[in-house]
């Protein structure tokens, strides 16, 4: 009997396969938190279960069938420790929120402006945000694009909202002047203009923000051109007329936002699911800035805001606002029956409003 | 915010391979002088390969069973200036204020199979000679 000091995780046999491989699995803690286990590509809660059995742990130990016609002789195994607990991964949703947070210390207005007072804050690599988030590179990658984040000299940063304004206009301004087409932008062309106001790296980022990437195929070769997007774009003007305004005349804003965006675009205020908010009671009707990615990463906080916010909601108008939430294999139906209790307005609406008493 | 690696050393041969023994309770030691050290019992197979475990008076038959997720067992990694890290970052609520880099964790074995005995210990009265056991 020995007693060595181990730990035992329950693994899947995937990430065996991963260790098997050379790779490691890295576990991020956070002080209030519960530690994660990262692969590259998904997150897992770590947590510490105990039995009332004894686990003993056998090395070199042969399965029975190996020793079928042995010569019976006796083997002296030791057992190398005993254990009554045991480490159980299940994967969950990284968590990202702290992203925002630390990239919002130095926000990116512009290669003039990175050497002012405003810009001396801590800015971040990718080996710096994967210490310090609990997330596998893949899923902060991915939120970094989300948060429209550019890669500028090899740390991320957020972009100022004014900051990208104007660099899309400048993008649309050009291909006005260059006769070119919103649907079929030359990236390259673009890019390399000799007199471009903005660096290439950030008028690269705005393209792939703001567009798509496709390969032409053009007699003579094939050449990659940027589709610009008509609900991104449409999106960034609404945004832009909502920000920092609290509530905004439905009928008016309507028409502005008609208005302010590109000749050949529509808007739809389908574009703004998960931006804004429409309160069809008040009136006249108002819209206002809301979006998701301002809210609470916790659930039960996060339905707190939304019920904060408003007192019932119907179906349609809250999914975008929690569909981030769902981990594997939950959908924003059992979310709610979790977190919400569902009711029928007079005129025959389904509702759903808070379980609890709202902080 | 804690980081630490789990790996897996690359060997000639693979990651070991180990089993577990899982029985209900406790072990312990008559004269309680602790178990390290002392002989635990004798571990059988039947022809049929059903492991039976013999404890001191006691017989345990049990059946091996393929674990659903295999167990790896972790060591941690000794720091080579063999400091004593004496936190175990296995455990929340460190004190780290900024990122700190802890001691990874080596595997040392994987297990795939456990031998359960989940049935009461028999005690042994005499063990009859049976044929074919």
């Amino acid at each position: 009997m020995g007693d060595h000091e181990v730990r035992l995780v329950e693994l899947d046999s995937s990430m065996v396969k991963h260790l098997e491989a050379g790779n490691s699995l890295m576990v991020r803690g956070d002080k209030a938190d519960m530690a994660v286990v990262c692969t590259d590509d998904s997150t897992f809660e770590l947590k510490s279960t105990q039995t009332t059995n004894s686990l003993l742990l056998l090395p070199d130990c042969r399965a029975p069938e190996q020793l079928v016609g042995g010569d019976g002789c006796l083997l002296h195994k030791e057992v190398y420790c005993i254990s009554h607990l045991y480490l159980e991964l299940k994967q969950c949703r990284p968590k990202l929120k702290k992203l925002q947070t630390l990239l919002q210390e130095n926000v990116f207005t512009g290669p003039e402006y990175e050497s002012d007072e405003k810009h001396t804050g801590k800015k971040y690599t990718t080996t710096d945000l994967l210490s310090l988030i609990q997330a596998s590179e893949k899923e902060l990658l991915q939120e970094l694009r989300k948060l429209h984040a550019v890669h500028y000299d090899g740390y991320w940063r957020l972009v100022d909202f004014d900051y990208m304004g104007n660099v899309l206009q400048y993008i649309m301004d050009t291909v006005d002047c260059q006769s070119w087409s919103y649907d079929q932008i030359p990236t390259d062309k673009l890019l390399s203009m000799e007199d471009n106001v903005y660096p290439r790296v950030v008028l690269q980022h705005c393209l792939d923000c703001y567009g798509d990437r496709k390969t032409m195929e053009l007699d003579g070769g094939s050449e990659e051109v940027h589709v610009l997007s008509e609900d991104k774009v449409c999106r960034y003007f609404a945004e832009y007329l909502l920000k920092g305004v609290g509530k905004f005349n439905l009928a008016e804003f309507l028409q502005t936002w008609k208005e302010s965006v590109p000749v050949g675009m529509t808007t739809d205020l389908q574009q703004l699911e998960g931006v804004a908010l429409i309160d069809k009671k008040s009136h006249p009707q108002v819209i206002s800035h809301f979006p998701v990615t301002g809210l609470p990463e916790d659930a039960p906080d996060r339905f707190n805001r939304l019920f904060r916010t408003r007192e019932k909601w119907t179906l349609e108008d809250i999914t975008p606002y929690i569909r981030d939430l769902c981990e594997r294999k939950q959908t924003v139906g059992s979310l709610l029956t979790k977190f919400a209790r569902a009711s029928t307005l007079p005129d025959g609406t389904k509702v759903y409003n808070s379980r609890v008493p709202i902080k | 915010m804690v980081q630490f690696a789990i790996r897996m050393p690359q060997t000639e041969g693979g990651c070991p391979e180990w089993t577990m023994v899982e029985l209900q309770g406790e072990l312990e030691t008559r004269d309680s002088s602790g178990l390290p050290g002392n002989r635990l019992g004798d571990l059988h197979f039947t022809k049929g390969g059903q492991p039976i475990v013999l404890i001191g008076h006691h017989v345990l038959h049990g059946k091996v069973v393929e674990l659903e997720k295999p167990f790896a067992v972790l060591v941690k990694e000794k720091k080579k200036d063999n400091k004593d890290d004496s936190t175990d970052s296995m455990d929340t609520g460190d004190s780290a204020e900024d990122s700190e880099k802890c001691s990874d964790y080596l595997v040392k074995a994987v297990i795939r199979n456990k031998l359960v005995f989940k049935n009461r210990p028999r005690p042994i009265i005499n063990l009859p000679h049976k044929k074919g056991l």
